[in-house]
């Protein structure tokens, strides 16, 4: 198991925003590797590292949205709260609810922070380049054994 | 000439019924009192009276009593007198046709024949307390002499005759007053079934609203963030390949996409306004004002805007968030809307008037012309093309349904060329 690893997951259903997503992390020039899963479920069996990711790198930071299928992003968050020292991943709501019924249900199953998504290719930049200088940057990180 | 005979029968009468009279009237006289009122009335009868006078006082006595037995018959109550055992003594017209019986079988009757058998431990403890405290009303079923059970009230009083303690009660049938509590009591509960049906439809209305809202806000911007993201990556990595219509083409699409996310921005934050309860506290305008200039702040220095600020600005009773969102869009419109290249110039103040406060923010813009001082308000309304003032036409609709939630008001003053002078008005906090 892989523990200080550069590894940013990104749990995102949307093939769009995958993309939009991917390429304001080149425009930043971020350099750490971006995992991308699709629904829920695949990210907390990845987490879990079982099946088909039992040698999983464990990521330093995650970007998770809300609606997605199989398990919604706030299922997942309340998984990953309950784990053993893997709830001290850092967990980035990305996502496009403004919604407060939301944001506060992401914060009291324990978000780090919550974003949402903009819809111009300019704010999402400032928005990459902002989460790089804080949580890739600047931010220290937690022990993480494995889970 | 009158016979001796009748004269002396008439006479005879006269005392016995004046004796009666006395009975009625004064119940509590012992014998040896009857006997010695008795000698006396006899003793004036003999010395004083004339013929002429005895059959005036006879004829009289016989009317009155004639009048009030009428009385007690053509009542429009029906009565009964009853001695405390439950025995029927007399009864008026009313009663009898009341219960459908003659005189005779109506005096012949038990309780059980006229009280339903479920009632009549109820009708004997009404005797008791009768007997207690001398008068009642009580509700009770009566019996027909069909059978027919009817609701009645009956308010009975307790007085004695010769000593002896009867029972007077009026009967009324309450039939209809008893229908008309039922039908208001039904009514009630149809009234109460129907607010809590359109309580729930309300509710699963507002649910289905909320749940429309959100999925606006997902999935509506999702396919616009693709329009406008890869809009962009054309112009950004194909740029060479690309002729300036095609560039063009592409910014069309940019700001197509942008447009219409500010549009579902701002409808959302007009439905949410519309569909969330608004409870009124103290609300510091300054903060508020502070927290706009922040939101904008990029704008005003991009267009170099000039914003005075009159503080202090009072407290006033409303909601932090809906104030938030009503002056930021005052206070961008009002450095939108300026001819273009010159700078905009914004004046903010406050005045208390009969403890409400009106809050100005005022522009040296476009103005408007005052057959459109209504109308603006209202939602999707806009004076100018999109070309030259951007915008939705939803700002001053949440201007408006704002205020109208904190019960407050707004409105405009304004010429067109001379700028404009929006105010909202609220009370003034701790009132
Ligand atoms: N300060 C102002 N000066 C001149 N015109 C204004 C001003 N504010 C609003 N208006 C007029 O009222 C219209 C409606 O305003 P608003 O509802 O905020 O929509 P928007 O700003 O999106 O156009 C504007 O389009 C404009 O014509
Ligand atoms: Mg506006």
């Amino acid at each position: 198991m892989v523990t200080n690893n550069h590894a940013i997951l990104l749990v995102e259903d949307d093939h769009n925003d995958v993309l939009l997503i991917k390429r304001a992390f080149q425009k930043v020039k971020i350099a750490n590797p971006i995992i991308v899963l699709n629904d829920g479920e695949q990210a907390i069996s990845y987490l879990a590292g079982r099946e088909p990711f039992v040698e999983r790198p464990l990521p330093m930071l995650v970007l998770l949205d809300l609606k997605l299928p199989r398990k919604s992003g706030h299922e997942v968050l309340e998984w990953l709260r309950q784990q053993q020292t893997l709830k001290r991943l850092p967990v980035v709501v990305l996502t496009a609810s403004s919604e407060s019924s939301d944001i506060n249900r992401a914060y009291d199953l324990g978000a780090n922070s919550y974003l949402v998504k903009p819809v111009t290719f300019d704010a999402l930049v400032e928005m990459v380049k902002t989460l790089n200088l804080y949580w890739l940057i600047l931010n220290r990180r937690a022990e993480i054994a494995n889970g | 000439m009158l016979n001796r005979n009748i004269l002396s029968r008439t006479r005879v009468e006269v005392i016995f019924v004046q004796l009666q009279q006395k009975k009625m009237r004064d119940e509590e006289k012992s014998k040896e009192q009857l006997l010695k009122e008795l000698i006396d009335l006899r003793r004036t009868v003999v010395t004083n009276d004339t013929e002429h006078r005895l059959r005036e006082e006879y004829s009289k006595v016989k009317e009155n009593e004639q009048k009030y037995y009428n009385l007690f018959q053509s009542s429009n109550d029906a009565i009964f007198i009853q001695d405390l055992n439950g025995r029927i003594l007399d009864v008026n017209q009313k009663l009898l046709s009341l219960f459908g019986y003659d005189r005779s079988e109506m005096i012949a009757a038990s309780m059980s024949d006229l009280v339903s058998a479920t009632e009549e431990s109820k009708y004997r403890s009404a005797l008791e307390s009768l007997v207690s405290d001398g008068a009642t009303i009580f509700e009770i079923d009566l019996r027909r002499k069909n059978g027919e059970p009817f609701p009645a009230e009956v308010s009975a009083s307790m007085f004695a005759v010769n000593g002896e303690k009867v029972v007077q009660g009026i009967v009324r049938n309450i039939s209809e007053r008893k229908r008309a509590e039922e039908e208001f009591r039904k009514y009630r509960k149809h009234l109460e079934a129907f607010v809590a049906q359109r309580t729930d439809q309300l509710e699963s209305a507002n649910k289905e609203l909320e749940s429309f809202a959100y999925s606006v806000s997902h999935d509506l911007r999702a396919p616009l963030r693709a329009m406008e993201g890869f809009a962009n990556a054309l112009l950004e990595d194909y740029a060479e390949k690309l002729d300036e219509t095609g560039k063009d083409y592409a910014r069309r699409v940019v700001s197509a996409a942008q447009h219409m996310d500010i549009l579902i921005q701002d409808l959302l934050a007009y439905s949410r306004l519309s569909r969330s309860a608004l409870k009124p506290n103290e609300v510091s305008l300054d903060s508020v004002l502070g927290e706009v200039m922040h939101q904008l702040s990029s704008d005003i220095q991009k267009i170099d805007a000039q914003i005075r600020v009159e503080r202090p600005l009072p407290e006033v009773m409303g909601d932090h968030a809906t104030l938030v969102q009503v002056l930021s869009n005052l206070l961008s419109n009002a450095i939108k809307f300026v001819e273009p290249g010159v700078k905009p110039k914004v004046n903010i103040r406050a005045e208390v008037v009969n403890n409400r406060v009106r809050l100005w923010v005022e522009d040296a813009g476009i103005g408007i012309a005052p057959e459109y001082h209504d109308r603006i308000f209202r939602i999707f309304e806009r004076l100018q093309g999109m070309e030259t003032y951007p915008g939705t036409g939803v700002g001053l609709a949440i201007v408006k349904k704002g205020l109208e939630r904190m019960g407050g008001k707004a409105g405009v003053e304004s010429v067109p060329g001379e700028g404009s002078k929006f105010w909202v008005e609220l009370r003034m906090r701790g009132l």
